[in-house]
């Protein structure tokens, strides 16, 4: 089973992914720090870690730089309300998988679906919204 | 470097006569280059796979999983140097020239140096 690791100061940060996700049997679980995270990302097999970009501890940029150090196979999005440019300038060379908007919507969640279906071959069955 | 497999992002058909491409992630082929007491004894044609949204890493698990021991880039971003370096691989830089065979000799003769994590593209740094 897939499993996903969502990171915010605040959960509602991400009302309604849970739920899509679940329904795709991926497993979800949430952390208030970066700190928890990138502890959780050592000591548990993690396959996509989703950030807020301002997490009470450390910038996102902060956060993927520590994490590709000491595991560089996970994947990751970023909500982020920067433009596509600025945040192409901010974390070019991440390997971001792509970059979801404060809140996003279910189409944006359907897209990373789709991303998730190439790399893991999840083979994932969802109707499209309508 | 005196034994091991060099991996080289090639255009086309690669070979020692080919040319680099620019973008590991992208290239047509990996030209791998096998050593033996620094001299070079097979060269052979590793296919890149698709280079899909977030696929960065796939070129890592295919030169892992051919016993790749040392890769030329000229320029490598941070998560993807991060995950050769964790699976052991050693990553070189040479940004000058195009032609495959002049740097794999200087590889095999020690005239590379790898790539630091200041050196990666956008990030921590320009290459």
């Amino acid at each position: 089973m897939i499993s996903i690791s969502m990171v915010s100061r605040d959960k509602r940060f991400f009302d309604g992914i849970e739920g899509i996700l679940a329904e795709n049997q991926i497993k979800t679980d949430w952390c208030s720090t970066g700190e928890k995270a990138l502890s959780k990302a050592i000591a548990v097999p993690m396959d996509l870690i989703i950030i807020d970009e301002d997490l009470p501890d450390m910038t996102g940029r902060q956060f993927i730089e520590k994490l590709v150090m000491k595991n560089s196979m996970i994947h990751c999005v970023v909500a982020s309300p920067l433009t596509k440019k600025e945040f192409h300038g901010r974390y070019e060379g991440f390997g971001i998988l792509m970059q979801f908007h404060i809140f996003p919507d279910r189409s944006e969640i359907e897209t990373l679906l789709e991303h998730m279906n190439h790399i893991f071959n999840l083979h994932i069955k969802r109707e499209k919204s309508r | 470097m005196k034994d091991g497999r060099i991996a080289i992002p090639s255009n086309g058909q690669g070979g020692l006569d080919g040319t680099r491409s620019g973008h590991f992630g992208h290239c047509d082929v990996f030209t791998l280059v096998d050593v033996e007491n620094a001299q070079i004894k097979e060269i052979s044609i590793l296919h890149n796979q698709e280079h899909v949204q977030g696929g960065c890493m796939v070129p890592v698990s295919l030169l892992s999983e051919n016993r790749v021991n040392a890769l030329i880039v000229g320029g490598i971003g941070m998560r993807p140097l991060m995950g050769f370096k964790q699976v052991g691989i050693h990553v070189y830089h040479d940004d000058q020239r195009t032609e495959i065979g002049p740097v794999v000799a200087d590889l095999i003769a020690g005239n590379l140096t790898e790539i630091r994590n200041d050196q990666v593209c956008g990030g921590g740094g320009q290459v």
